[in-house]
This record gives C-alpha cells, structure tokens and sequence, in this order.
C-alpha cells in the first residue's frame, strides 16, 4: 500500500557521521556484497569488463571541497548516500502499482519487486537518487536497511545490523530507532546537531547527518600557549643539569 | 514480510580465514554454498579489524573469481612480450623449472635471481632462496617502504608501518606524516574512528588532503620532500621551550653515551666503550665514568669528557649543538616546507602542551633493565604516524630518524598515549641477523640474505671486492638496504652488472608495469636480445601469479598461483606481524574453496621444486621429500627447536603458546578459533617493552628472541658513524672515490635534512608529482575487480589552484606532464585542497591494453594513466658520469615521490592517455557480465 | 532529466489522442459535430491514444507487471492516469459503437467524455507536476502545457478560428513556462549545501567522482543540455508548434489537407518541447553529482 503509514513505534534509520567519514567506500561495497549474496538477491553489472561499465548500487560515497568561510581553508570531506527512510516518503505515493512501500512497524521503505513494473518514478520522486533501477532484473532496487539482517535469526545479535554500519571501518556509520530518545542514534543527535539532507523537500529524513566539526578552530591563536623563555645551547644544557640534579 | 527476513539462510556455512588485499591481513567470514563462495564479510572476533572491512575485502569474491585468473601453467610460444603462449602439464612445468634450475645450483647458485612481490610468506620464500643457495633475494620492501622499516628498527627497534600503533585508547594528539591508505589501513581507521569520538585531536602533514587526512583537526599541505625538515624545526623548538622529557633520555636513549669528538682519531663519531665493548657515561652525581647499564648509574647527558685518546661529548650535547642551529628555526624553514611560521610554532605547541602538560600515570609498578623498581607508567599522549609519503623520498631514511627523534624527545615511545610496539616488536637491530650472502656451488647459502649491518663490515662484497648480490643491496651506494632493492634487479640483470645472471624468477610483482621505475625502459630490457648470441639478455623468466598481469607476457614460464581462498598461508610471527599492541597475534589462511582450475599454490611449488631440486631441509640424508606440502610445512618446521611458522597452539595439547613442540592438529585448531590465535600481554608488561623486565621475560617465553634483549634507543646511530670512517677501512673495502662526499654528507648519525632537488632541476622542473592508493583499490589488481572498476575506472591528475589558473586550465582539458625521463598526456582535474607546488594521482589505476582479462577498450587502458614513465630508475649523470640509482643513499628505498615535473596544457587532445602500448594478446578471455 | 523517446512520444500522441477526445466530446455534448465525425474522429483519437499508451508500456522495465498500476489510486498520479485512460478508452469505445449502432448520439455523454479525457491529460501531466524533486516540472504551468497542448492539437481538424484561441493558450503556456523554468529562483531553497546538510549557500563542489561509471542516477536524472543548443530547439519548437500552424490556419482556413500539415507541425513543435521538457529539468540529485 503506497499511502504512508504513522509509524509510531519505531523510525530505524542510519546515522552518518561526516567528521568521521574517511572516504574507503567500504560501506559501499560491502552494501553491494550483502545485496548481491546468494537467493534471489542480485544487483547488476553490464559490461563488467568492457567500457562504460553500468552497476546497480544502493550506496555511494561522494568526495567534496568546501570552502570554509571561517578560516578561510579549502576543507574535504566525504559523503556517503543512501536511502533516508523518510517519513513522508515521495518515493512511496508515487508508486502507481504498490510495489513501493513503508513499514508501519519500523518505518523501512522497501521495494517488493514482484510488484513493481519498472516504471521508474519513485526514482525521479526520490531528491537524494537514493533508487537505481536494476537493468537487468528490471525492478527497482534501494537500500532495504538490511532488513534481511537487522531481524535475522541466524547471525549473532551483533550483526543484526545494516552490513554498512557493521563494516565501517571508522564507525561512523550507526543504527538505531530515531523514535527512541534513549537510543544512541538519538542522543548523538541531540548532542551533535543531526541535520536533515534537503529538509525543504519536505521528505522527513529518518536517516541523520552529523557535520564536519569545526576544524582549525584552534590553529592561530594557539602560539604562545607554552610560555616558555627560548634558550640556546649553554642554556639549555644548564638547565638540563639543574634539572637533572632534582630526579 | 517472511519473504525479506529469510535471504541469511541462503548463505551457506561460514569458514573464517584471512583475506589478502593488503598487509593488514584482517579476518574475514568467507560464506560457502555448494563450494561456491557467496558472501564475505568480517570477523568481528578477529583482533586486526573486529568485523570492519574495507572495499578491496568486501569485494574479494572478484578477486576470487577473476576473469583474469590464469588456468593452467604456460609456456611462452611468441616473442617475449606477446603474450602467446602455450598451456602444458605442471608435470611438464615443474620438469622445465628444474631443468633450467638444477644446472644453476650445482654450478652458480648467485645465477639465479629470486624477488617475491607482494608476498606474504617472505620467512618461507626467503628460507627456500637461502637452501638453494643463491645471494638474490627480497621482496618488493625496496621499492616499497624499507626506509620506513630500516629507520624505525635501527632507531627505536620498531617501525610504524604494521609493526606498532598509536595507543588509541589514551592518545590525546595524533600527527599524520605523509599518509595516505596504506599499511595497517583498516587498523587505523579504527582508531581514527576512536580518536573522533573522543574528541582527540589529529594533525594531518600532507601534500594531499584526501581520505585520513581531510578528517583531521587540522591540516598542513606540506611541499613534498620536506617533512624532515619540519619535524627537526619543531625538535628545535622543543628544544629551545626546553620541552623534552630529561628522564627518558636519560633512562632510555643513547643521548648520554659519550661520543668522540677528536677529528684525528680514527675512532671519531664513535661510542666511547670500555674494554668488554660496553658504553660508557658520566655518572651525572659522582662524574665517574660508569657503565651505561650499571645499576644506580644516572647518567649525564651534557658533561663532557677527554683522555689521551681525545675528547667526547655525550649524544644529548652534540643534539643541541645541531638543532639549536638557527637553519632550523621556524622562520627560516617554513617557505621551504610551503607552510606558514606560525603553523610550525602552532604544532610545536601542540606537541609540547599534550605531552606535559596531559601526562598519563598509570599506576603499574615494573622492573627496568637495570632491575630498578619503578612505580608507573608515565605516558605522553601524543602519538605519530608515518608511511609512504615519508619513505620514498631518497631523503626518507633520514627523515623516518627524525620523526623516531621527536617521539623520543618527548618520551612518548611505547607509553600510554604515545607510539605502542606490537608484539613480536620492539626487537633492535642488532637482535636481527647480519645480511648473508657467501655463495657457492651446489650448497646453501651462509644465512639468511637481509639483515641489518651493524658497521662496514657486514657489507655484501665478493671477495674479488664485487656486489654480491645482483641489486647491489648492502653495498656502500646503499649499506642499509634491509630489504633488497628489487627496482633495480631488472636492469642489473639486463646489463649484467655485477654479473651476468641466468634465471630471473619473479613472484606477484608487475614489474613490466606499475611496480617498476621507468616502465617504457623496463619493458625494453625485459625484450632485449644480446646482439652476438641473439639470446634474451636476461635468458630465463620464471613467473608465478595468480591473474594476467602486464608482467606475465614477459615471461617464458608461467606457474598459475590459486588465489587466496585457495590455499594455506601462514601470517607469521618469523614474518611481518599483525595484532595489537596489547596482545600477540598470528593467523592462517587455508583453503575454504578448491580451485577450479588447474592451478597451484606458490608456496606449494616452491617446495616441490625444492624436494626436485633435493634442497636441504626440504629433503632429507636420503633424498627423501620431508614436508608434504605448504600446510605440512606450517606446522611441522622448526627454524629453531620450538620455534614454527605458527606461534600458538603448539605441543602435544595443542595449549603452548610461543614455543612448544610441533602439532599435527594445529590448523585444524586455527580454524576452529576463527583462523587466528592471539595471547595477552601481562598487564606489567604492557609499556616501556624494551626496559621492561616483565617484557623481556614475557618475550622471551614466547619465543620472540631466546635470551632477554633489552636495548636503548638510537638517537645517535652509530653504524652511520662506522660508515663515515670509511678511511679506516683496508684499501679493497673502501667506498669508491666517488662515494666518499655523499658517504660524509648523507650518512650522518643524527637524522639530517637534504634537499632531494638541486636548483637547476627545480627551476626546469618545478611541480612535484605524486601518487596515492585509493583507499578502494589497493594494488593493480582492483582493475579487473568488477565493482571496484566502477568506482576507481579512471584517473585523472588532480592540479592544484595555482597551477589550474596559470595553465589556465578547463574541466576536460588533458595536460603534458614532463620530468627528466620521459612525459606524458593525461587528463586534468582541479582539486584546491593540496600544496601549491604540487599535482598527484590514483595509483596503478592505469592498465595496458589486452591485460587483466578487460576489453581494450576499457576506459583503464584509454583514458587511466600510471606516472611511472616518468620516474627514472636512474639518475642523471652527475658531474663525474656516474648515474646514482633513484634510491635513498642508505637504505635503497627507491625514491618514487622525489619525483619533478614541469606541465603544459594540449590543445586538440586526443582524449587518449599517452604513451600507450601495443595490445596484449591474452591466455584468457575478455570476462563476461555474470552473477557473481 | 533523459528525454526517453518512449517517454516523449507518450506524452505527445497520448496527449493529442486525448487531446482529440476531448474536443469531440465538447462538441458532442455542443451539438456541433456530425455522428459520422464522432466515429471518425473518436476513432482517431483512440488511436493515438492507444499509440502513446504503448509507447509508455515500452518504457518499463517489467512490462508483466503492468496491470497493477492500476492500484494504487489513493496517492500516485501514475495510477490514477492508468484507471482514468482506460476508463475514459472505454467509454469512447462504448460512444462510437453506441453512435455507429444507432446513428445519433446522447450529447451528455460527451460532457462526460470531454471531462474524463481532460482529466486523463491532467493526471498525465499531474505525473511530472507532483514532483518536488524537479521544481521547473513542479507548478501549474506543467498542466497546462499539457492540456491546452492536447487541446490546441485535438482542435485543429475540428474547430476553426477556436483553435487559434487553443494554440495561442498554450503559446502562453509554453513560453511562460520556458521562462519560469530559466528563472534562477526555481531552485529557491535547494542547493548543493541543503543537499549535504549545510545551508544554502556553502560554497562546495566535488573535487572527486563518486564513481568513474555512469550508472542509472547519471543516465536518467543527471542528463545535460547545452545552453545555446537548448535555445535552438525552443526556437524550432515554437516555430512549428504555434507560429506555423497559426499562420497557415489563418492563411488557409478550413482547408483539409492544409490541416494535417498544420497538424503535423504542430505534433513536431511539440515533440521538442517534451523533449526539452525532460532535457531541460534539473533534478535534485545532480546537485550530489555537480
């Protein structure tokens, strides 16, 4: 059903956290890698070999120079993308067949593909390109959350996580209920600033940010903090005996 | 919704190995279904990456299951270069091998030339080279970061590199040198992640400010080359600040010891000893001369001293004589390093209010070396690390002493917060062999080849007073050249300098491309026939790979390695460790798949050559084969009586750690520990492990060394001094003339700093070009890796603003890139944050046509570039006509990023990457679209 | 955004199928058409009705699971358009057999022919208009671009001087829609910072590729047009969408022939304009990709 559904219980979502973020595209792969493994689950390489090779992928990391205004540096930093799990999910109501849909229980917005035509729609109703139409199966393919994880019996309760969050090297990819104050997701928000992507799409993102921190904030100014006089040779060596007098 | 929860359940049985894509060596979950390999993902139990993994990891199924794996053992049918081959039987190839081999051993073992790439079995590749009996072997460590290693081991007895990490725990700052993805790549990511969270500060030194360093607190775009120079302007004004830690020094360095001073006297630079050989100091109360490591000795470290002989002065006075030089301060350095005054005073600061003013005491008592009790561990939360941006400069070597120099200065060498060993480290250089290289017919060789010398006269000369060895290694050109100096081999072989060779046998090393100087030469000498004989100058090419690289048509035999799912290895502890600074740790590989193909381990290779060749250890008195195979080999050989490939689960109970005797069930018991085996250090011995007597008993229980070998650490490096007084040496042993200014200049027992330019070439060649491994695709291999191909397909040559504009330059516009050697056309991208001076790119992201199972029309081989053709293995002819190799003049660490350019814009480009080659023809098809 | 062909063609004859539709059933429920051209006509916008449809069916990329974009009715315009063409196709069929059975016709039912069928054109274009995602696409001019088109072309052979009124309609439209669509305030709020989570105005570019491969999101959203080529072909578009066809009604009124040629201008004027329609939108996820 492509009307959204109040999910009052739980809002599971990512936290990405771009201080921290070093650019390794593990998450990338690794989320190509799970999405890929096994049963029906493929994502699509054409011309795997050849030029202009064209693959399915629900996760890229994006590289950027920003000016920062304050100290007047060139800055990088890195930005992965994926699905935001939003709460008024475009991708959703646009959908004509029903194939795209929101989980009342934990907010995750899924593809079922036996139901979806490839029309491609959600994918232009979606601002962040979080869809890729698959070429070759035909059907829309995102970011699932890892549901096929995050509830699985069969891994250990600590992977039941999104394969992202459990192969970032860095850590700065976290999981959790955005609707629970207490949840660690949450209170990094709070403590941190989270920041919705595009927030004037109106798209509710589950999925938060958490910005570069300010950077350099202590480079100029910081000269002189050890107020030492400067010495040369004779001194420095009268001091060392002075001082070693006293162990 | 069942339908989406179910899909674990189609991943079949998880078998836990250790992947290969780098040298950290991470643990890894390798999913099997009908003996398909479906999913990887990693061991959150192992103690290198508890579960992270990076890119090249995560899509290792594509390593796995490669296009371009070779089938079958092949033997050249075309020219050399072609890439024709025909396939035959391993019966046949092992026959061929050793037909070509056998007549070598009985009668010139040194003709045979024997360099392992990216190998990770180097105790067991160098152990086989050592029974054949030839002097010519290394692995790729030369052209990789032996300055790096050599540095650290001959100062501190421990590197960077994988061999030791900041405390991540408790470090407060962290400064970055020249690092990009590299060594230990997962590890340190980690522990970046751990620093942001808790709010540490990381200071990033670094042209490029790309990946690590575009996370750091702070960031400075340093001129290539010139690191040295900063970490000694910020050692002087530590030094002026009187910012040091006087205990450890005192305690712990060679900065008391008393050096000799007399310029007549044939001993100058030299340690005053007494007659036993030990050092002697000047007891700081009673000013006796004592012996260092008496007990209750405090030493002195400004009093001097003079006999009959001469004068000394200790290490620490000479130190301060150096660095508090005016040429080192801030002012004067900054324009050279492109910095700014106050940012080299700022870092300073840094380093000295985070070491002293946010000291660590952790309540601990222990015992030093000299049995005295001491309370705690004191530790200087500031930790540092370096890597290849470092090394490969021809001024590395130097410059890795100088960031060893500001660590000890501060005290914070193996203390909490500060730089931790991993165990089996810290181990000096002198508790490492001597290089071996005595050859002669049909007989092993003395020892084992690399080592570190402790003076001139652990030089590798024949004794017609010829190089030994093939790269020269150990040579006075290079006396510290640890790690061999496999960029030179190629053409040594082709010119026959020093001597004439017969078989080069190469292992995973594309030496006919990315991993080669200068690779449009390389090529040439690989293909060049003697024009009396007409025979190939180098006449026999052996190769072992797994894939169809560059290299592999330049080969005449060609052994298919399997790939790393395939067979065993073993991560030893003889060999480069992993771990943690906390815990000691080894690890296996062993087969979770069988190949498909007809195809064989390498290492499995080597020993049925060696049992052919009837090698000692691998046959025994009567000839009989005594391992079976590889994995027979990892747990039933002792390279001393305890002492195996596999430090844990040895003896009868598979319960012995370290030492025990061998065990037929010990793989069975890494696997089912998860393909690694690790053990705790005592919590006493945690810290100051080269003091530490706790350590030291620890270690040697563990077989590390087999008597306690506590050391102190090389401020003053005395082999460099023993070098110096080349004229002491006996006429036949003496460095030739040409030699003697660099020995003097170059070699000096304080870290120093040169420039690696003269200014004739700058003016000429004014741009710095350098290269970085995306954090995505490590080797040459990620370019037949089907995802990692859409990631890093192409490269372009990122320009920084100042020469964009100059240039004026456009998004799409292509560029001529011109050094010494050679130039060439690539495509140009405008990226701001990097020095001014300087453009860089992806490395080995280039490909040559007909290659890697791609299509020749692949944007890799069209568009992707390598600047290789610009670096020559050679320097120019200096002033007396010699041509120095493009090396550091100590160790040999070629000397990739001292490499110069000049740029100009092409107009009407042909939007192809210049030079190209001609295709390839190919043993294996173009790959095809597949499910994985 | 790419200008599929598939896409473009469907817009375009759908539209001037429906187009054709509408103007019948006006003229139906008016009284002012003959049942003989109820057939025809009705007969030909079914067609190209029918046509577009088809070509829309060629655009999907799972065309078995076709049948349920009928469904979803409650939230997507796409449903709504699929229920509301097949609904309005039916009721033509049931008119044009009722018509050619009994040879006269209920004029009621061409009022409800003329609203179901704008409706259908309305809910085509409701398809572009509804996403935020694309903020040239997402205001009222795209309805009515699409219906005074469908209309306008609908007209041509039907009506005389009214379409002129219908073709000068849309004229407004079109151009008015260009020149919001240039108005650097389009994307008012959005911008590589909000993309990111800064604010609006950060100075930010990416210094390197995502990916060195094209892939779906660069193939379909992220598609570039040349500035002064996009011009000439707003030009060539107006030319022969409006100016020709105004002119040679005007020069030639209620002459035949001279109306298919009208027409068939008209349909090429307005297949530029689609495609400049698609090729001209910036998606917000190029801003990730700039």
């Amino acid at each position: 059903m492509t009307k959204l559904p109040k999910c009052e219980d739980k809002k599971l979502g990512l936290l990405i956290d771009l201080d921290t973020c070093v650019g390794c595209h593990g998450c990338v792969v690794s989320c190509k890698e799970w999405n890929s493994s096994g049963g029906e689950k493929q994502l699509s390489d054409i011309n795997s070999h050849q030029k202009d090779p064209v693959g399915t992928f629900l996760n890229r990391v994006h590289s950027y120079e920003r000016e920062n205004s304050c100290t007047n540096e060139t800055e990088t930093f890195y930005f992965p993308r994926s699905c935001l799990h939003c709460e008024d999910a475009p991708c959703v109501t646009v959908c004509p067949t029903g194939a795209s849909y929101k989980r009342e229980e934990d907010g995750i917005v899924l593809v079922n593909e036996d139901d979806c035509m490839g029309c491609g729609l959600c994918a232009w109703a979606c601002p962040y390109g979080a869809r890729e139409l698959d070429l070759v199966s035909g059907v829309m393919k995102k970011c699932t959350l890892c549901v096929d994880r995050i509830y699985s019996e069969d891994l250990s309760p600590e992977d039941r996580v999104p394969v992202c969050v459990k192969s970032c090297p860095t850590g700065a990819r976290a999981f959790g209920d955005f609707n629970d104050p207490n949840s660690d997701v949450s209170k990094k928000v709070k403590e941190r600033g989270g920041v919705d992507l595009m927030p004037e799409m109106q798209t509710k993102p589950v999925n938060k940010y958490l910005l570069p921190r300010i950077k350099s904030k202590d480079f100029v100014g910081s000269v002189g903090s050890v107020v030492e006089e400067e010495t040369d040779a004779t001194g420095l060596l009268g001091w060392v005996d002075r001082a070693l007098s006293k162990f | 919704m069942d339908k989406e929860v179910d899909a674990t359940e189609s991943l079949g049985k998880v078998s836990k190995t250790t992947c290969y894509m780098c040298a950290c060596r991470c643990g890894i979950d390798v999913h099997i279904k009908d003996n398909e390999v479906v999913h990887i993902e990693g061991n959150r139990d192992h103690p290198v990456n508890k579960g992270v993994l990076c890119a090249k990891g995560a899509s290792g199924i594509f390593q796995h299951k490669a296009a371009s794996r070779l089938k079958k053992p092949l033997l050249r049918v075309g020219e050399r270069g072609e890439g024709k081959f025909e396939q035959i039987s391993w019966d046949e190839a092992l026959k061929i091998a050793v037909e070509w081999l056998s007549p070598i051993r009985k009668k010139s073992p040194e003709k045979l030339v024997f360099y392992t790439g990216r190998d990770q079995s180097q105790s067991f590749t160098g152990w086989w080279a050592q029974k054949f009996g030839t002097p010519n072997y290394a692995a790729h460590g030369g052209f990789c970061s032996v300055n790096m290693a050599a540095a650290g081991i001959y100062t501190m007895g421990g590197s960077f590199w994988e061999f030791g990490s900041p405390d991540w725990d408790k470090t407060e700052l962290m400064l970055l040198f020249g690092v990009a993805e590299d060594h230990d790549s997962n590890p340190i990511k980690r522990g970046l992640g751990k620093l942001k969270n808790r709010g540490a500060k990381v200071i990033a030194i670094n042209p490029v400010r790309t990946g690590y360093n575009s996370v750091a607190d702070q960031w400075l775009g340093i001129r290539p080359g010139t690191d040295g120079l900063l970490v000694l302007s910020i050692v002087h004004t530590l030094l002026k600040r009187k910012k040091i830690d006087l205990d450890y020094l005192q305690s712990f360095t060679n900065s008391p010891f008393l050096v000799s001073v007399t310029s007549t006297n044939n001993s100058k630079g030299l340690f005053l000893k007494d007659k036993d050989g030990s050092p002697l100091v000047i007891d700081h109360f009673s000013g006796e001369l004592k012996r260092f490591s008496d007990k209750g000795v405090k030493p002195s470290l400004t009093k001097s001293y003079s006999n009959d002989y001469g004068s000394f002065k200790t290490v620490f006075t000479l130190l301060t004589e150096k660095y508090l030089d005016n040429s080192y301060s801030p002012k004067l350095v900054a324009p050279q390093c492109g910095l700014k005054e106050e940012q080299i005073l700022s870092l300073a600061d840094d380093i000295a209010t985070t070491a002293f003013n946010k000291s660590i005491y952790i309540d601990q008592s222990w015992v030093d070396f000299r049995g005295e009790k001491r309370s705690g561990f004191t530790g200087r939360p500031v930790s540092f690390h370096a890597m290849r941006g470092i090394s490969a400069h021809s001024n590395g070597f130097q410059t890795c002493r100088a960031i060893h120099l500001l660590q000890i200065l501060i005290g914070s060498v193996d203390v909490p917060g500060g730089f931790r060993y991993k165990p089996p480290y810290p181990k000096p250089f002198d508790a490492h062999p001597r290089p071996h290289f005595k050859f002669s017919p049909d007989s092993e060789l003395d020892g084992p080849h690399l080592g570190y010398i402790g003076g001139p006269e652990d030089l590798a000369y024949t004794e017609d007073g010829k190089p030994a060895r093939i790269d020269k290694g150990f040579t006075w050109e290079n006396p510290m050249s640890s790690h061999g100096l496999m960029h030179t081999v190629i053409a040594n072989c082709h010119s026959g300098d020093p001597y004439k060779i017969d078989t080069l046998f190469l292992y995973m090393a594309n030496m006919a491309w990315n991993s080669s100087m200068n690779t449009e030469e390389t090529i040439k000498k690989l293909i060049e026939r003697d024009a009396e004989t007409g025979e190939y100058k180098i006449p026999r090419i052996i190769y072992s790979d797994s894939y169809y690289s560059e290299t592999v048509a330049y080969a005449d035999l060609i052994l298919p390695d399997t790939t790393y799912l395939e067979r065993y290895d073993c991560i030893s502890l003889l060999d480069r460790p992993i771990g943690e600074p906390d815990q000691v740790s080894d690890a296996i590989r062993w087969p979770v798949v069988k190949p498909d193909r007809d195809v064989r381990s390498f290492q499995d290779v080597l020993l049925q050559l060696g049992v052919m060749l009837e090698l000692p250890g691998m046959v025994d008195n009567n000839k009989q084969q005594i391992y079976e195979d590889y994995a027979d080999y990892m747990q039933m050989h002792q390279r001393r009586p305890g002492i195996g490939p596999l430090a844990g689960f040895r003896g009868e109970a598979n319960t012995d750690c370290g030492r025990g005797d061998v065990s037929l069930n010990q793989i069975k018991k890494y696997i089912e520990n998860g393909g690694f085996w690790s053990e705790k250090i005592p919590m006493e011995a945690q810290y100051y492990k080269p003091w530490n007597k706790a350590y030291q008993k620890w270690a040697v229980e563990m077989g590390f060394y087999d008597k306690e070998e506590p050391f102190i650490f090389q401020i003053y490096l005395e082999p460099l001094a023993k070098l110096q007084n080349y004229h002491q040496m006996p006429d036949n042993l003496k460095p030739p003339k040409h030699l003697y200014k660099r020995i003097e200049e170059k070699m000096d027992p304080l870290p120093i700093w040169w420039s690696n330019h003269d200014s004739e070439k700058v003016k000429k060649y004014p741009i710095h070009a350098i290269t970085q491994r995306p954090a995505a695709m490590y080797h040459s291999w990620g370019s037949q890796n089907v995802w990692l191909r859409q990631i890093h397909g192409s490269n372009k040559l990122f320009v920084s603003e100042g020469i964009w504009k100059e240039k004026k330059f456009k998004d799409g516009d292509w560029a001529r890139l011109t050094s010494e050697n050679s130039s060439i056309v690539v495509p140009v991208a405008l990226m701001k944050s990097q020095n001014e001076n300087t453009v860089w790119t992806w490395n080995a992201i280039g490909k040559r046509k007909g290659s890697w199972a791609l299509d020749k029309n692949v944007e890799e081989a069209n568009e992707g570039f390598i600047i290789n053709h610009l670096i020559s293995d050679l320097l120019p002819k200096n002033n007396s006509g010699y041509r120095y190799s493009n090396s550091d003049p100590i160790t040999g660490q070629a000397a990739w990023y001292d490499l110069l350019v000049n740029i100009e814009k092409v107009d009407n480009p042909s939007k192809v990457s210049l030079p190209q080659f001609p295709v390839l023809s190919s043993p294996v098809n173009v790959g095809v679209d597949k499910k994985k | 955004m790419h200008p599929a062909p598939s896409i473009i063609l469907f817009t375009v004859l759908s539209g001037f199928g429906f187009g054709i539709i509408s103007i019948v059933g006006l003229l139906q429920f008016l009284n002012q058409i003959s049942t003989v051209d109820i057939v025809i006509f009705s007969g030909v916008g079914l067609f190209f009705s029918i046509i577009g449809l088809i070509s829309s069916f060629f655009h999907l990329a799972n065309k078995k699971n076709a049948i349920k974009s009928m469904s979803q009715w409650q939230t997507s315009w796409l449903s709504r358009e699929a229920i509301s063409s097949i609904f309005c196709l039916s009721i033509v069929v049931g008119n044009i057999g009722w018509v050619f059975v009994r040879d006269r016709y209920i004029s009621e039912v061409g009022i409800i022919l003329f609203l179901l069928s704008s409706f259908t054109i309305f809910t085509t274009s409701m398809i572009y208009a509804q996403l935020k995602t694309i903020p040239s696409w997402n205001n009222m001019l795209t309805p009515a671009i699409f219906i005074f088109a469908a209309l306008a072309g609908g007209s041509i052979l039907l009506m005389d001087y009214a379409s002129l009124v219908l073709l000068l309609i849309f004229g407004v439209f079109q151009v008015l829609f260009w020149h919001t669509a240039d108005q650097s305030f389009i994307y008012k709020e959005t911008s590589i910072g909000t993309a990111l989570g800064f604010s609006k105005n950060e100075d930010i570019r990416s210094f390197d590729v995502a990916h060195t491969s094209r892939n779906y999101l660069l193939n379909e959203m992220v598609y570039k047009v040349a500035r002064k080529h996009a011009i000439k072909i707003r030009y060539i578009s107006f030319f022969s969408a409006f100016v020709l066809p105004m002119s040679l009604i005007l020069i030639f009124p209620g002459n035949f022939s001279v109306s298919i040629l009208v027409i068939g201008s008209h349909l090429v004027g307005v297949y530029f304009s689609r495609w400049l329609f698609f090729a001209e939108a910036k998606h917000s996820v190029s801003f990730y990709y700039n």
